[in-house]
C-alpha cells in the first residue's frame, strides 16, 4: 500500500512538543543569578602615599570586628589581609567596625562609621530580594587609616569595590 | 503451374478482405463501447515529430518535441486572493499547557486578525496575565493581579497564493501592559550581625511597552477550525517601574524573550 504524504498538518503537529522543549531549556538559563544573592560591602585597602600611593597593599596582623556584633565576634583575627567584605547591619542605619592592629603597631585602633539608609529592594527572580545600602556616608578615626572614601553612594548585590581604605605606609613616614 | 498460383492469388485477396470486413466490425463495435471525455480546450497540442533541423538539412532520425518553446506564462507578481478574505479569531491557550509543566505565570489572549488578499493580516491580541511564584531556593513570593495587556501588528504569509487553510508566517506586534505586584514573604539575613528581617513590597505598580517578532504557522483542521503555533522574540522598550521592586513578570511578555503561542482559531 501507498504510504500517504505527509502534510503542514502533520509537520505543524510534530514541530509544537519541539517548541515547548526548547523554551523549557531557555527558562532554565535565565533563572541563573549572575551577581550576588546579597549587598556586598567590598573593601579594599590602599596606600595612602609614598611611592606606592594608591597601590593595594596588605596590612598585617590585623584584627576587624563590628561594634555590637553578637558575641563579639571577629570578622578577621590577626590576618595579612589586602581587602574583605564588611557586613552591614540590616535593621540599623549605622555599622561601626573598630580595626586593630598587631606587631610594632600593637594597641593602636581605627574605627570605621558607616551610615547608609538600608533599603529593601527586588532585584530579580534569579537574585531575589536583598537589603541595598543608599546615600552612605563614612567617618574614621586616622591612626593607622588616613581616610575612606565610597565613590558609589549605594551598595548593591553586584560585586564591585564599594570601600576604598587608604592607610598610611612607613615609606610614607 | 499458372493456374496454381493465380488460385493462390485469389484465395489470398479473399482472405484479405474476410480479415479486413473483421477488422472494421471489430473496430466499429469497440467505437461503441469508448467512453467519451471531456473538451479540454487547455490540453497541450500533440508532439509533433520533426524531420528537418532550423537549416532545413534532414536529419538522421526523426526528433519528437515534447515542450512547445515560449508557452510558458510569466507568474503574476501580485496576490491571486480578493482584497478582502475573512476574519479570523483565535484563542491562545500555550501557558495553560506550560503551567501544568511547572511556570509560575501565565498569558490568556484572544486574537482576531483580518485576511486582506491572504497575504497580510493585520492583527489585535487582547488578553490578561497574572503571575505568582514563590522559588524554592530564593526569599520572596512574587505574585500580581490579574492584569491587562493588548497588542497591535501584522502577519506576513508566505503562502500567499496557496489554500487559505495554511499559513506560514511572519510578523510583528507593538504590546503595552500595566501591573499591579506585591513582593512578600521575603527573608534577608545578617549572619554575622546575627540579624533576619521580613520587608514586604506592596502594590508596585508598572507600565511598559515591548515588541514582539513573531514566526509561525496555521492550519486548518475542519471547517472554519484550525489549529496554529508561533514562536515569539520579545524585547522590552521602556518599563516603567519602582527602582526598588523591578517588575519580573510583564503581562504579555512574560518574564524572557523567548515564548511560544497554542492557539485554536475559527475563520468567519
Amino acid at each position: 500500500m501507498d504510504k500517504k504524504p505527509r502534510g503542514i498538518k502533520y509537520n505543524a503537529l510534530r514541530i509544537i512538543p519541539g517548541a515547548v522543549i526548547a523554551l523549557f531549556l531557555g527558562g532554565c538559563a535565565a533563572s541563573e543569578c549572575l551577581d550576588n544573592q546579597n549587598a556586598r560591602p567590598v573593601a579594599v585597602f590602599l596606600a595612602s602615599g609614598g611611592s606606592s600611593a594608591g597601590k593595594p597593599i596588605s596590612v598585617p596582623s590585623l584584627t576587624i570586628y563590628g561594634i555590637g556584633a553578637p558575641g563579639d565576634s571577629i570578622l578577621a583575627d590577626d590576618q595579612s589581609l589586602a581587602g574583605l567584605t564588611l557586613p552591614f547591619r540590616i535593621s540599623e542605619d549605622e555599622t561601626r567596625y573598630v580595626f586593630s592592629y598587631g606587631g610594632d603597631l600593637e594597641g593602636m585602633r581605627d574605627t570605621v562609621t558607616f551610615r547608609y539608609k538600608s533599603v529593601p529592594e527586588f532585584v530579580s527572580e534569579a537574585c531575589g530580594a536583598i537589603y541595598a545600602f543608599d546615600d552612605l556616608e563614612v567617618a574614621s578615626t586616622e591612626w593607622l587609616i588616613d581616610s575612606v572614601v565610597c565613590p558609589l553612594k549605594k551598595i548593591t548585590n553586584v560585586e564591585r569595590e564599594y570601600i576604598k581604605i587608604y592607610f598610611r605606609t612607613a615609606d610614607e613616614e | 503451374m499458372k493456374n496454381d498460383m493465380r488460385l493462390n492469388n485469389s484465395l489470398l485477396r479473399r482472405l484479405t478482405v474476410l480479415v479486413g470486413v473483421v477488422a472494421v466490425l471489430v473496430a466499429t463495435g469497440r467505437a461503441q463501447t469508448v467512453t467519451p471525455v471531456d473538451v479540454d480546450d487547455h490540453k497541450p497540442e500533440a508532439p509533433v515529430l520533426h524531420y528537418y533541423d532550423k537549416h532545413g538539412d534532414p536529419l538522421a532520425e526523426p526528433v519528437l518535441f515534447l515542450a512547445t518553446l515560449d508557452s510558458v506564462q510569466k507568474a503574476k507578481p501580485g496576490p491571486v486572493y480578493p482584497k478582502f478574505n475573512g476574519v479570523t479569531v483565535g484563542l491562545n491557550f500555550m501557558d495553560a499547557i506550560m503551567m501544568l509543566a511547572g511556570q509560575k505565570y501565565c498569558n490568556f489572549n484572544i486574537e482576531a486578525n483580518v485576511s486582506l488578499w491572504n497575504w497580510l493580516f493585520p492583527a489585535v491580541e487582547f488578553g490578561f496575565g497574572r503571575a505568582d511564584s514563590r522559588p524554592e531556593e530564593n526569599n520572596f513570593r512574587y505574585k500580581s493581579k490579574l492584569d491587562p495587556f493588548v497588542k497591535i501588528g501584522f502577519d506576513y504569509n508566505f503562502l500567499y497564493k496557496s489554500s487559505p487553510d495554511y499559513k506560514v508566517y511572519v510578523g510583528y506586534r507593538v504590546g503595552w501592559c500595566r501591573t499591579i505586584y506585591s513582593i512578600t514573604d521575603i527573608t534577608v539575613s545578617s549572619d554575622y550581625w546575627g540579624e533576619t528581617l521580613h520587608p514586604d513590597l506592596l502594590d508596585n505598580r508598572a507600565t511598559a511597552w515591548y515588541g514582539e517578532a513573531v514566526a509561525g504557522l496555521k492550519v486548518n483542521l475542519w471547517k472554519g477550525l484550525g489549529l496554529g503555533w508561533s514562536l515569539r522574540y520579545r524585547h522590552k522598550y521602556h518599563v516603567s517601574d519602582p527602582a526598588t521592586a523591578k517588575a519580573w513578570f510583564l503581562p504579555g511578555y512574560g518574564s524572557s524573550h523567548f515564548a511560544a503561542t497554542l492557539a485554536l482559531y475559527y475563520t468567519f
